[in-house]
């Protein structure tokens, strides 16, 4: 048997295991990850900490259940809850093999200071064990007053397709020892290393400097060292931030999420890969925060902050056509009604042109997203009404490549609410290169039922409106290049 | 004894299967053509005319003929009347491509043009509740814009048409008294728009090039049968009525079919000759996950194995040889098959022996082609491996990857295996996955085109 054959194996083993969950990795008891399936920039660098953390601390059987979301132990925002399961345990080479898998529950927006105040908090909890949830703790976590909507019968609605996955991988693994053994994974991880490799090699080296200072003042240092071995990502000079704060898991993952998108790689996730990046994030620093810092935005938006720094940094040395700033940023809405119910809302902005191309109209850059958008179903959940969306025209900025247009939605709310709003890049647009226009920044407008319309100047905010008011939301248009 | 054929019709073969309708079991006659050889009035002529002395009831079509007008033409000229506020929303709600992230990710391609979508101005709540009432003029102009453009079809694509369709009723009788084709199905148990709206213009957009489609295969059928002894399977229902707001419901025929025979084992891979897929008939879905977006669909759970049959073979920077993700198709198909250049997951299966019901199709002269063209890739690929061994080591490859798809998706142990290709792989899958309890079925070759001659038609 050929050796490409047990490595293709394996990762199209890990893959298909992986697919029917939100986001997800297999990580080895040596720590190593083994494929990573993701949803977020957040999940590429967290995901294995968060499994990581789990087995140091926890020493687990078949059938045992530990969830987190702490954002410390390795989650991501605390809507976001992840599932730790042994997969495999037994006399396998590459060691007992673990199962991390993440759900998510419609976001809460809030613009407090400490990580306590933004919801739930879970350490990693021992949950169940032999397959059974002890009730007594998921009665706690329920009877929290912060506890995300559905989150019981989600937990078992993800339990039951981790069983499935479970007993499934057992019988293959019984049927394909030589699959998983230390040699075959080491391979794995060389070819994807040399793969990764082979694409850096493809272009020039160097160093750069660059700096981005966000709507609340907060200075982003980065230097970017790249040689065919390695790529560097240096935050020395990243300043702190009360609002704006990122696990160093996640900067990794910012990082790594926005070296392959630049790259074009759809290469395996797994150590391999994670062996070619070095980031350096001072602790204390906004992209190295330390508990409680709230890290919601952080996790959301400035992931996607990151994450264009870096490709600006990569671009310098690599691109003679810089790519411009993309409206990474999405503008984050929530409506809270007086029965508790939340609506969360993510809309994106324009992405920037390059010297390809034009830039595209409002998409998510950074996530796949998975909210719900059908205008049928959010109106018949919550009491508020969609009277328009469309595509915010001539809001990229101009060039000889235009910047993709941001989007405008309005919102009327048939009971009142407290809305809560939070939108970058309001201060600094998304800019231009090579002559190319910065596009439109964003806007929020408030249309009273009695009264006259104004714009909210703030980038963020809390606000309490009234049955009948409306809320257009304008979002930001990508930067333009060229004349 | 009344007979009745089945025919599979998909995008390069049209299969037959004759039976009787109270003993539907036992095949009286079967046919495989491949439609690059011989037109498709050319095959149902032949085959009927070997049978031309038997006496057949009618004819039930299982189709997946229209994938292939997908790949090549879909209809241009479908307008949308939408909801005004919202014309921008059937391009805003496309899917991002490509799954992983990029830097320049777009929008999958939607079904319809920006141009052609003409906001109305009327709303109905999410109660039912009319907002805002409907303007007359307003379709009025609609209407003279589209005669002056030569746009025939129209879908009504308007929010909440399902808690209250009063206005969707007037605007399409008024477009239908003004000779337009109207698109307007609802569907009351998918609540989100866009999937009903996708529904809608793919509909439309598949008439035009289906209405050849079908005037062909009545053509081909006559004059040994009419049109309304010629009945379709459609997504939950056999009918001799084509309704051109239904022609979706036509890709989910063969799963109906299936579903219909499978019942006491739920769970099946069907190794076709165009599609490898793996069905749960135990459990439903509403959604198609389609190229252009979800779309609303009531079919059985379904999962398209990642790896085809004429998908291409090649070498992938994890190292060595893989499928690729692109199928080549069966024009001009697999090397084997005498025109192609490029190797496929077909002849890497089927190089060195003949499949017995392909081997109409298969030209062995083209032996020496596929031999180097399969030695190119393997050279720097496999060290220390033959040619010979190089090959069987990626053919086993292939088998394992269908068997780790499989496992990694079943949730019941018992699992039939059907398809033209079944009988070929059946004992290596059987051998090397032993935890499943895998049953060949007895027509497994035949069973598309005989799963459609078992079903009671309406009409």
């Amino acid at each position: 048997m050929s050796k490409y054959r047990y490595i293709l194996n394996l990762d199209l083993i890990c893959r298909e295991l992986l697919s029917i969950f939100d986001s997800g990795a297999i990580i080895s008891s040596q720590n190593e990850v083994l494929n990573l399936k993701y949803e977020t920039l957040a999940d590429i660098g967290t995901l294995g900490p968060s499994a990581s953390t789990v087995i140091k601390y926890f020493p687990m059987k078949m059938g045992d259940i530990v969830i987190l979301n702490d954002p410390y132990s390795g989650g991501t925002t605390l809507s976001t809850l992840s599932i730790v399961t042994p997969l495999y345990i037994g006399s396998l080479s590459m060691g007992n093999l673990y199962l991390v898998v993440r759900t998510f529950f419609r976001p809460q927006l809030s613009h407090c200071r400490n990580l306590e105040e933004e919801g739930l908090r879970i350490p990693p909890t021992p949950i169940g064990a032999e397959r059974k949830i002890n009730k007594a703790v998921l009665k706690m976590i329920l009877q929290h007053p912060k506890c995300p909507a559905g989150f019981e019968n989600r937990l078992y609605d993800v339990l039951e397709n981790v069983w499935r996955s479970v007993d499934s991988f057992q019988a293959i693994v019984e049927q394909n020892h030589t699959i998983f053994s230390k040699v075959v994974l080491q391979k794995y991880f060389d070819y994807t290393d040399k793969a990764l490799g082979q694409s850096f090699n493809e272009w020039s080296h160097g160093d750069s400097k660059t700096e981005l200072t966000l709507d609340g003042g907060e200075l982003i240092r980065l230097r970017t060292y790249f040689d065919q071995e390695k790529i560097l990502f240096d935050f020395s000079g990243t300043k702190s931030s009360l609002r704006m704060c990122l696990t160093d898991s996640a900067t990794m993952g910012s990082c790594v999420g926005a070296t392959l998108a630049l790259f074009k790689q759809n290469l395996p996730i797994n150590s391999g890969l994670f062996s070619h990046f070095q980031v350096v994030t001072p602790l204390g620093s906004l992209v190295n925060t330390k508990y409680p810092s709230p890290t919601f935005k952080g996790m959301t938006e400035g992931t996607s902050l990151i994450a264009s720094i870096v490709i600006n940094g990569i671009s310098s040395i690599i691109a003679p056509n810089r790519i411009p700033m993309s409206a990474q940023s999405p503008a984050l809405i929530q409506f809270t009604f007086s029965d508790g119910r939340n609506f969360f809302d993510s809309l994106a902005g324009g992405i920037g042109a390059s010297g390809l191309m034009g830039g595209a109209d409002s998409l998510h850059l950074w996530t796949r997203n998975k909210l719900r958008n059908s205008v049928q179903e959010i109106e018949s959940h919550f009491p508020m009404r969609i009277n328009q969306i469309g595509i915010r025209h001539a809001s990229g900025g101009k060039g000889q490549f235009y910047g993709g247009n941001g989007l405008h939605k309005e919102y009327q709310l048939l009971e009142p609410a407290q809305l809560t709003w939070a939108i970058e890049q309001k201060k600094s647009p998304p800019q231009g290169t090579m002559g190319g226009a910065p596009g439109l920044p964003p806007e929020i407008w408030i249309y009273p039922k009695s009264g006259e319309k104004y714009s909210l100047p703030e980038e963020e905010g809390t606000l309490n409106l009234q049955e009948g008011d409306r809320v257009f939301v304008c979002t930001a248009g990508g930067g333009g290049f060229g004349r | 004894m009344a007979l009745q054929l089945g025919v599979s019709l998909s995008s390069s073969f049209i299969e037959f299967c004759l039976t009787q309708t109270n003993e539907n079991e036992k095949i009286l006659s079967f046919q495989r053509k491949y439609l690059a050889k011989e037109s498709l009035t050319q095959a149902v002529q032949s085959f009927l005319q070997e049978e031309s002395n038997r006496k057949i009831k009618r004819v039930i079509i299982s189709t997946r003929f229209l994938e292939k007008i997908l790949e090549s033409h879909l209809g241009g000229g479908v307008a949308q009347v939408v909801t005004s506020g919202f014309e921008s929303w059937p391009v805003l709600r496309q899917p991002t491509r490509p799954f992983y992230f990029e830097i320049h990710p777009y929008r999958a391609d939607p079904l319809g043009v920006h141009d052609l979508i003409f906001p109305l101005s009327e709303r109905v709540s999410a109660q039912g509740q009319i907002l805002v009432p409907l303007d007359l003029a307003e379709l009025e102009f609609i209407a003279a814009k589209l005669k002056l453009m030569k746009v025939k079809k129209v879908c009504i694509n308007l929010l909440f048409s399902d808690k209250n369709p009063v206005h969707l009723e007037s605007v399409k009788n008024f477009f239908q008294e003004k000779g337009f084709l109207v698109y307007a199905e609802m569907d009351l148990e998918t609540t989100d728009e866009m999937a009903q709206w996708r529904r809608n213009l793919l509909n439309a957009c598949l008439t035009g090039s289906f209405t050849d489609f079908k005037e062909e295969l009545y053509a081909a059928f006559a004059p040994h049968f009419k049109p309304e002894e010629i009945y379709f399977a459609f997504e939950k229902e056999v009918h001799n009525e084509i309704n051109e707001n239904k022609l979706i419901s036509l890709f989910f025929g063969l799963p109906y079919s299936f579903s219909k025979i499978f019942q006491k084992t739920p769970q099946v891979l069907h190794l076709g000759i165009e599609d490898w897929c793996l069905y749960d008939f135990s459990r439903k879905q509403n959604i198609w996950e389609s190229q252009w977006g979800p779309i609303g669909v009531k079919t059985f759970e379904n999962k398209r194995l990642n790896v085809q049959l004429t998908e291409e073979i090649i070498a992938v920077p994890l190292g060595g040889l893989n499928h690729s993700k692109t199928e080549l198709g069966y024009e001009p198909g697999p090397i084997l098959f005498g025109k192609a250049h490029r190797p496929t997951v077909f002849d890497v299966l089927f190089a060195k022996q003949n499949p017995k019901n392909m081997e109409a199709f298969i030209h062995r002269q083209v032996q020496n082609r596929l031999d180097s063209q399969l030695n190119v890739l393997v050279r720097n690929k496999y060290e220390g491996f033959s040619s010979e061994e190089a090959l069987h080591d990626l053919k086993d490859q292939i088998i394992h990857q269908i068997i780790h798809q499989v496992e990694l998706n079943v949730r019941h142990k018992q699992i039939v295996m059907t398809g033209a290709l079944a009988p070929f792989l059946f004992e290596k899958i059987k051998k090397r996955s032993t935890e499943l309890d895998w049953i060949l079925h007895s027509n497994a070759d035949e069973v598309e085109a005989w799963a459609a001659s078992t079903l009671k038609g309406r009409s």
